[in-house]
């Protein structure tokens, strides 16, 4: 057997060699393919708003006042991975539930106000484009959707501002910071923290140095060889030089935020205290969450693992208040899932739709 | 190297070897028993050491290519005896970041890139 198992080993790294000779041979194409058009309808130095419109209207659908969400994004990568794909749209899929989809996107750091703290992030951009879209919306209700740390900063918002709030989706959100499973924090433990608040800023090419680091045999090594068995399936190497391109595409990060959120959640693992505290602006804030909250996250999730949200259940005040989704996916996958099943952002505007409010 | 998984500095040369095949086989550059002889003999330096090398890799390798066989490590992946090698690197990996010390060594390289950026921000 150890023979034909070696030959076989054998054959496999001959095949991958070729394959890869196949791929150098061609010239694999960055692709560009929203599903959507934007508008900005508030632009700041640290930040933009966006409004979106489907490209493809062809049927009008009806905007229910109740759906108006607020995308937040993380500051990690672009928020363009929110409308990456034609058919595999976050925003396209809420688009098609009757939803109005405003974004926050924030700025690379150094092209607006240089000492900027969580709490800006936290609550006065947030705020900013919550009264901006009350008052261009003749008062709707806002409903939040937070992306990954954006979903932190959309808790911490809803926690301070519970009245502004309808209601709160988040997705791929940490809430607990010290699980098991969790590689980041284990690494961030070692983190010099005075070193990082020093720093005016922590470039792209360093932080995606870092996320490469918690798995860097699937990042750097094997996804190519699915991309070599798969280099003939032209929707697979569109999406595979999307995510390429969108991976890559990491900007520039203030370093006193970087730290500030480093010591607050990985090092205090702040939801789990009863009050979260901000020193800068003599701010405590009481943990406990009481509007309409729905949870979604993936069960292969390595860099926020599920146990790290589900946490959240224990935040929210009534069990009737949350709900939560899983999905067989990672933590980007979230954002970019098509196909039969229901996608994250169908689910959040049937959600949105429902007499729970 | 093959019966010995529970001596520590083995255990790490061989983990060693089979990242630096790994790169290998990605770089293209193992295409046959020939390229795989002579990758595994450029550990060695002399005549009598690379029998005893080759033997022992070649039975290593086997042994851990085998639990694709017995199912420990169920895979879908295309190539799936090089991805089971991969997966394999990278358990051992992330293991050694939550129960050894992997996650320190990370975090020391972490700040010295930090210690560069500082020194790189004040001098601008």
């Amino acid at each position: 057997m150890s023979d034909v198992l070696l030959k076989s080993f054998l054959t496999e790294c001959k095949e991958i060699a070729g394959g890869f000779e196949r791929l150098n041979s061609k010239h694999l194409k960055s692709h560009k393919d929203s599903f959507c058009t934007r508008d900005v309808v508030k632009d700041e130095p640290d930040y933009c708003l966006y409004l979106y419109q489907s490209a493809y209207s062809r049927k009008k659908k009806h905007l229910n006042k109740n759906k108006t969400v607020l995308i937040i994004y993380s500051l990690i990568n672009r928020a363009t991975i929110v409308d990456l794909q034609r058919n595999k749209s976050l925003v396209g899929d809420l688009l098609d539930t009757g939803c109005k989809v405003f974004l926050l996107d924030w700025k690379e750091f150094g092209s607006g106000t240089n000492n900027l703290s969580l709490s800006d992030y936290s609550f006065q951009f947030i705020d900013e484009c919550v009264d901006f879209i009350k008052y261009a919306t003749n008062n709707s209700d806002v409903n939040l959707i937070g992306l990954c740390q954006g979903g932190v900063f959309s808790l911490l918002y809803a926690l301070k501002n519970k009245n502004k709030v309808r209601s709160l989706a988040l997705m791929s959100t940490p809430i607990d910071f010290k699980t098991e499973k969790d590689t980041m924090s284990k690494i961030l433990e070692h983190i010099n923290l005075d070193l990082l608040y020093s720093v005016p800023y922590v470039s792209g090419s360093m932080l995606n140095s870092f996320f490469s680091m918690l798995a860097p045999y699937s990042v750097l090594q094997k996804k190519y060889l699915t991309l070599i068995a798969k280099q003939d399936d032209p929707e697979f190497v569109e999406k595979f030089m999307l995510m390429e391109n969108w991976r890559m595409d990491s900007p520039r990060v203030s370093g006193p935020v970087l730290a500030e959120f480093i010591h607050i959640f990985y090092h205090s693992n702040a939801f789990y205290n009863e009050f979260i505290e901000f020193k800068s602006i003599k701010l405590k804030l009481d943990t406990k969450i009481d509007v309409p909250v729905l949870n979604l996250y993936g069960a292969k999730d390595r860099l926020v693992p599920p146990d790290a949200s589900t946490a959240l259940s224990g935040m929210v005040v009534k069990r009737s208040l949350y709900d939560e989704v899983s999905f067989d996916c990672g933590h980007i996958g979230m954002y970019t899932m098509g196909g039969k099943e229901k996608t994250p952002g169908q689910v959040i505007g049937l959600w949105l739709g429902e007499e729970l409010f | 190297m093959k019966n010995s998984r529970s001596n520590k500095k083995q255990t790490l040369d061989e983990y060693l070897i089979f990242n630096a095949l790994v790169d290998k086989i990605i770089a293209g550059e193992i295409r046959d028993e020939k390229s795989l002889n002579c990758f595994i003999d450029s550990f060695c330096d002399n005549g009598i050491e690379i029998k005893k090398f080759r033997k022992n890799f070649i039975g290593n390798l086997i042994d851990l290519l085998s639990e694709v066989e017995t199912g420990l490590y169920k895979s879908d992946d295309c190539f799936p005896l090089v991805s089971m090698m991969l997966n394999y690197l990278e358990r051992n990996y992330i293991k050694d970041i939550h129960l050894g010390d992997s996650s320190k060594k990370l975090g020391e390289i972490i700040n010295k890139l930090l210690e560069y950026s500082q020194s790189f921000s004040q001098r601008q």
